[in-house]
This record gives C-alpha cells, structure tokens and sequence, in this order.
C-alpha cells in the first residue's frame, strides 16, 4: 500500500460543488502499489474526463500511470483558455 | 478623498485636439465601482444613439478598477470598450499587462477619446501632461515594431499600447496590442482606435494611488500572495498556461475543427501545452503583480522565418491549429506572431480563415479572387489570406467584415457555417454536446465570447453523469472512457450560465485577473478585504459585486436594444451548422442541439433573467436595478 494526499483545483471542485456533491480540496487516501493515476480518481468518484492536468509532486503525469511510493497527487479541473 | 482610485478622468477629442482632465465622477463609483461597470455606464450614457462604430462619435474607453495597480495578486487588468463594428452593439475587451497599472499611476482612471485626429497620431501621456502627437512615421508599421520605437524614443519606462494594419485599415476583429505579446482582442476594439487615426498610446506614470489603509493593504495583499501559493492549483497553472487544456478539449470533443465541421482530431499531441514547452518556449512571461504566469514566450522557426512570440495561447491553438487543420506548432505560433504584428484578433482571425477555406473548398470563392490555390494546413495559404484581410485587398475586403457579413456578400450557403453570434465569431469550444455552454455564447452581451461564460467542465460533467443531479457514483459507475460521450442534458443548465455569467464580471470590474478566483480558488472574503483596505468602503462579494454584475448585464442588453435595428430573440440564434449538422467524428459524434432545444434553453434564460420572450429586460426588471433607460 501507498499513501497518497489528493488536491483537488477550484476549478475542479466547483463543477463537483455545483452538481450538489462537493469535494474537499484535501484528502489523504491509500490505494495498491501499482494503482493507476486514472483507477485513483474513478475510485474518489472523479472522471478522468473532468481532469485536464494531473501532477506528480511538482511533474505532470498521464492518467495511465502506475503509482509506485507515496506523494502529492495534485488535481486541475479544466478551465477556459486566454 | 476618494481611496482606491486616481481620482481623474481624462477626456480627449480628437477632432477639436481638446485635453481636459476632470474628476472622476463620483455616480460612476457608486454605482459602478471600476472597470467594466464603467464602460458599460459611460458607453449607455454617453454614446450617441445609432452612432456609427468607426465614426467620430462613437467613444473609445480605457477603465481600471479599484484594486488595479495596487500591492495584490494580478491587478493589471485594464477594460477597454466601444461601440462595436463587428456587431453594432456593446463591445469591450480587456487586457493583462501594465498599460492600466501605468495609467492610473499618471493620475487616470477612466480615458474617453472621441472624435478622429485629422492624421495618424499617437497620444502621449507623462502624468499630467498630455498631447496628441504625429504618427505617420508609425502608420504601416507592425504593433511589436511600433512597441519598440516608441519605447527607444520615449524611454524603456513608457507603457505602450498599438494597433497594427488591421486597425488602421479598420478590420472588424483588429486588436490592440501591448507588452509585446498581450491583446485586447475581442469586438473590434482595434478598428475603432484606427477610425480615430490613433496608431498608439504611449504613458509613463509615477503617482502614488491613495489608498484607505497602506499598512492594512500590504500586509493583507502579503496573505493573500501566501493564500494563492498553498492552493492546490498554484503549480500546476503556469507550467503550460491555457494550451494545458488543448488535448482535454480534444478528448471531450470540443476543439473545433476544420471550420467548426468537427470537434475532434487526431494531431492534437502536435499543438498543445507540450508541444510549445518542447519546441517553443524561451521563458514565461506574466502580467503586473501575478504570481502564476501563464504566458509563454519563444520563438517560432518555419521556411518564414524564426519570429519571437508571446503564445500561442489556448484559444490560438484551437481556432489557428485545429479549426483551420494547422497541425505544427510552430506554423500555429508563427500565425500567432502574424496576427500580433497585423494587430489582428487571433480568435476571429482563425474563424474567419477557416471560413474562407471552406468558401474555397465549395467554390463560394475563386482562386482568382483569393489570389492563390489556398487549402486546409498549409501555412502560406493562411498568411496569405490575413494579409489580404489586414490590407483589405480584394476577397481580404470582404473577410475583413467579419463572418457574418462576409457571408451575405459571398453568398450561397455560407451563412450556415459562417460561425458566430451577433456578428462576433465564435472561440475555442465546439458547443453542440455542451448545451450550458453553447446558451453561455449564444446570450453573451458582446457576441460568441467564452469570457462571458464558461461552463464546458459541467457540461461535461452532465454528460458523463447523465443529469446535473446525477450522484458522484454515477460517474463511477460509468467509467473514464467513453467512445461517444453520453448526450449532455440541457435541462438545468440556467442557473450555471447564469452564475458564470455574473461571477466573471466581478473581475473585470475590480480590475484583477479572474484565474486566482477560478483555477487557484482564492476565496472571496480576500477582495472584499482587499477592497476595503484600498477604499475603506465594505463590499460583499456575494451581494454587492454579483448584483452590479447582474445590472451589467442588463444595461447592456438595453443598449444592443438601442443600437441594433430590431434587436431581440433572433440574435441570440447561434449557426446552422450547431443544429443542423451532427458532429460526424470523434467522442461526441452524431450529437446536435436541436433547434427546439435552442428554443427552450432560450425561453428559461429570459425568464431568469426577467427578460421577455423576445429577450429584452421588462419595465420591472430594469425598475428593480435602478436602471432609467429604454
């Protein structure tokens, strides 16, 4: 087992918020060694078609990969562009 | 005293070369509070009825809030604002960078420019002295070019703010550029400075801004630096900026594509966030007082050249890359650097491109008349046609209409995929499973415009969730994958464009950058602090701000009402294509709006809004606002 600190953007958090299911923004979970990034988040209830960006500690990641040791899984919901 | 504010209104006519600076009135900050509350009130009132968009009368507005240029995160914005001539109704369009900020430290809040200087000019601006200046050594010129001139001949310290050939030659989707890179793009601001012969705004400032409480300001402005850097979304934004969300917008079928024809393709790899980080980019480059710096500077490298380019943001990536077939990033950034030195909107630029493509493609336009055999991703082709449409040459003329109007003249069936509302062209979301967001364009004040509104996310999340009270383990339930994205429901996506469409203004009146509220979720309780210490005045987010934001909205529809002959429902239509054409390809393939569903997304929204079923606000709905206009 893992343990993993979830955070989830605003930007992801209000589409929760606004379809009556609200998130907190941090939480800590633990999943198998090996769990994909996109198993994770269907597991919190969260599509991956709702996360545009997903990073590693400080480095963006695929929804494909398997996560190996403990770390800071953090969230970005999508948001309009300039 | 007034707090927060320069204190000063500064006048121009260009005509008459009168200069008077006067106090800024104390009804507009009431009432009004910065911003886009401003231009959205002087505009109404001070804009002759019917005035022609590229004639003398119609006023050009430069607005700051109060909290721009002050000690807080990402007050650099600056609203802009006229008479629209790519729609004849309200049109603004709002800037990052540092020309606001240096505004109001050389004493102004607000600037109105009317009349028209009989040559080229430029206006100059140190503090208090003010004076219009030739400029025919600048007309002809590219914006960067003329950034740079200015800035040798004046000082590094001048704020520069330019338009290019397209604004002088008055293309409805000419730009205003600054910082070499930022762009007040939308609504044809750029046209307007060109109908008054201004080729530039050069302003150096080094006045203090009177705030309430200095001591309480800086160090609330200090908490509120060190809120925004431990929310969840502070790292993850800068790295790529808006091009983050390119193959998102792909994998949820909304990245236009070949003129809006589809919403899915298969190079999306080639021209996103990555592909500039891996190709592109020299360094990020950011607004006054930002702490996450979205822009990405870098160099474009193609048989044209290598060009220095602040983007390609999102919005380029989608209408230049995608929607006009453009599959290389570096012939995407070059179009970016085209389109910036032309003083072109990159949104409309694209739009309008990919509509002479595909006029070609039918035959609607010769190669005789486009002077050229032009095709899909290729980018001669697409410099060729924005240079006929910047210098307005031959088939360039009619293009540089906009789309709307460049299909009533080419004629055929070009009016169905010519895509827009209200005459502006449409941005970066292909809408046809995303109901919210397609009523969010289809009602916004200024035409099709993703800054009014911006719901795509929930509509995606309606989508895969199957209704908008769909519990979080239907999205569970239903996986990560689909290969046709489920129908999104249009049922109740009202009160979600509303929300967006009243909690966006809220910036662009205080004259902050919005992201730090939406992607970094800074609460709101930090700018009713932040307003507070500026001005000493309490404001509640929520209450006071959302409600001003509401009577924007309104007072805007009165003066498209005023303004546009026989303005109402029909004007809020968006093409045929969004609801005669299923999506033939990608995730959302065989999806439509049907026009019934048009209808009925339309007959809840004015209800909401207290509109009536032709969609302009009732007597009582204007009564409840204080709103003394008709």
């Amino acid at each position: 087992m893992i343990t993993l600190t979830l955070k989830l953007s605003e930007s992801l958090l209000s589409i929760f918020r606004d379809m009556g299911c609200p998130k907190q923004e941090t939480c800590r979970i633990h999943v198998e060694t090996g769990t994909s990034v996109r198993q994770v988040l269907i597991d919190q209830g969260i599509s991956p078609l709702l996360v545009p960006m997903v990073f590693l500690d400080s480095r963006k990641v695929s929804v494909d990969m398997p996560m190996e040791t403990d770390g800071v899984l953090t969230l970005h919901g999508p948001l309009a562009g300039g | 005293m007034l707090y927060g504010y320069a204190g000063h209104t500064l006048r121009i006519d260009l005509s008459s070369s009168t200069i008077e600076k006067e106090p800024l009135k104390q009804e507009w900050v009431d009432e009004y509070i910065g911003g886009r509350g401003f231009t959205a009130k002087i505009l109404y009132d001070e804009n002759p009825a019917g005035a022609d968009p590229l004639g003398p009368e119609n006023r050009f507005v430069i607005a700051m809030g109060p909290l721009s240029g002050l000690f807080l995160p990402a007050a650099g914005k600056t609203h802009f604002a006229a008479k629209s001539p790519a729609t004849g109704g309200y049109g603004d369009s709002n800037m990052g960078g540092h020309f606001g900020v240096t505004m109001k430290y050389a004493g102004y809040d607000v600037t109105i420019l009317t009349g028209r200087a009989k040559a080229p000019s430029y206006i100059f601006i140190d503090n208090d002295t003010v004076a219009v200046r030739p400029a025919g050594h600048l007309w002809g010129k590219g914006s960067t070019a003329v950034e740079e001139i200015l800035k040798n001949d004046l000082g590094q310290e001048f704020q520069i703010l330019t338009i290019g050939e397209a604004g002088e030659h008055m293309v409805n989707f000419a730009c205003i550029s600054h910082d070499f890179g930022r762009q007040a793009g939308r609504t044809g601001i750029g046209a307007v400075l060109g109908s008054k012969n201004i080729k530039a705004i050069a302003v150096r400032g080094t006045k203090d801004i009177p705030v309430f409480d200095p001591k309480g300001l800086l160090k609330k402005g200090r908490q509120t630096y060190a809120a925004c850097r431990e929310k969840p979304g502070f790292k993850g934004w800068t790295p790529e900026g808006t091009a983050g969300i390119t193959n998102w917008c792909n994998d949820v079928g909304a990245l236009p594509t070949r003129n809006f024809t589809t919403s899915h393709c298969d190079y999306a790899d080639k021209i996103n966030g990555k592909a500039i980080l891996d190709e592109l980019k020299i360094t990020d480059k950011g607004c006054f007082s930002c702490p996450i710096p979205c822009g990405k500077y870098g160099v474009a490298k193609t048989a044209l050249g290598n060009k220095y380019v602040e983007g390609p943001e999102y919005e380029t990536l989608a209408l230049v890359g995608s929607n006009c077939e453009l599959a290389d990033i570096h012939a995407v950034a070059h179009v970016n650097w085209v389109c910036d030195e032309l003083g072109i909107d990159t949104c409309s630029a694209g739009a309008v491109v990919s509509f002479a493509l595909e006029c070609y493609e039918k035959g609607l336009i010769s190669k005789e008349q486009m002077g050229m055999d032009v095709t899909w991703g290729d980018l001669d082709s697409i410099v060729h046609i924005l240079e006929k449409i910047a210098k307005r040459d031959g088939i360039g003329n009619i293009l540089a209409e906009g789309v709307q109007k460049a299909a009533e003249k080419i004629g055929g069936d070009s009016a169905k995929f010519a895509i827009h509302v209200k005459g502006l062209e449409w941005t970066g979301y292909e809408s046809r499973n995303a109901p919210g967001m397609m009523l969010g364009y289809m009602t916004a004040d200024v035409g099709a415009h993703h800054s009014r509104c911006w719901v795509l996310g929930s509509d995606v999340a309606n989508a895969v969730g199957g209704s908008q009270d769909a519990n979080v383990h239907d999205l569970i339930s239903q996986g990560a994958d689909f290969e046709t994205i489920p129908k999104a429901d249009h049922k109740n996506v009202v009160p979600l464009v509303l929300k967006s469409q009243h909690l966006r203004p809220a910036f662009d009146i205080l004259g902050t950058c919005r992201l730090q509220y939406m992607e970094i979720g800074l609460e709101t309780h930090y700018y009713e602090e932040l307003y507070y210490y500026a001005t000493g005045k309490k404001l509640d987010f929520n209450k006071d701000l959302l409600t001003l934001s509401e009577k924007i909205w309104h007072l805007n529809r009165m003066f498209n009402k005023r303004e546009i002959p026989d303005f109402g429902r029909k004007y809020d239509y968006p093409p045929p294509r969004f609801y005669e054409e299923p999506i033939p390809s990608g995730p959302n393939k065989g999806h439509l709006v049907e026009f019934a569903v048009i209808e009925e997304m339309l007959d809840a929204y004015y209800a909401a809004r207290g509109w009536d079923e032709n969609g302009i606000p009732t007597k009582e709905t204007l009564e409840k606002f204080n709103l003394a206009v008709e």
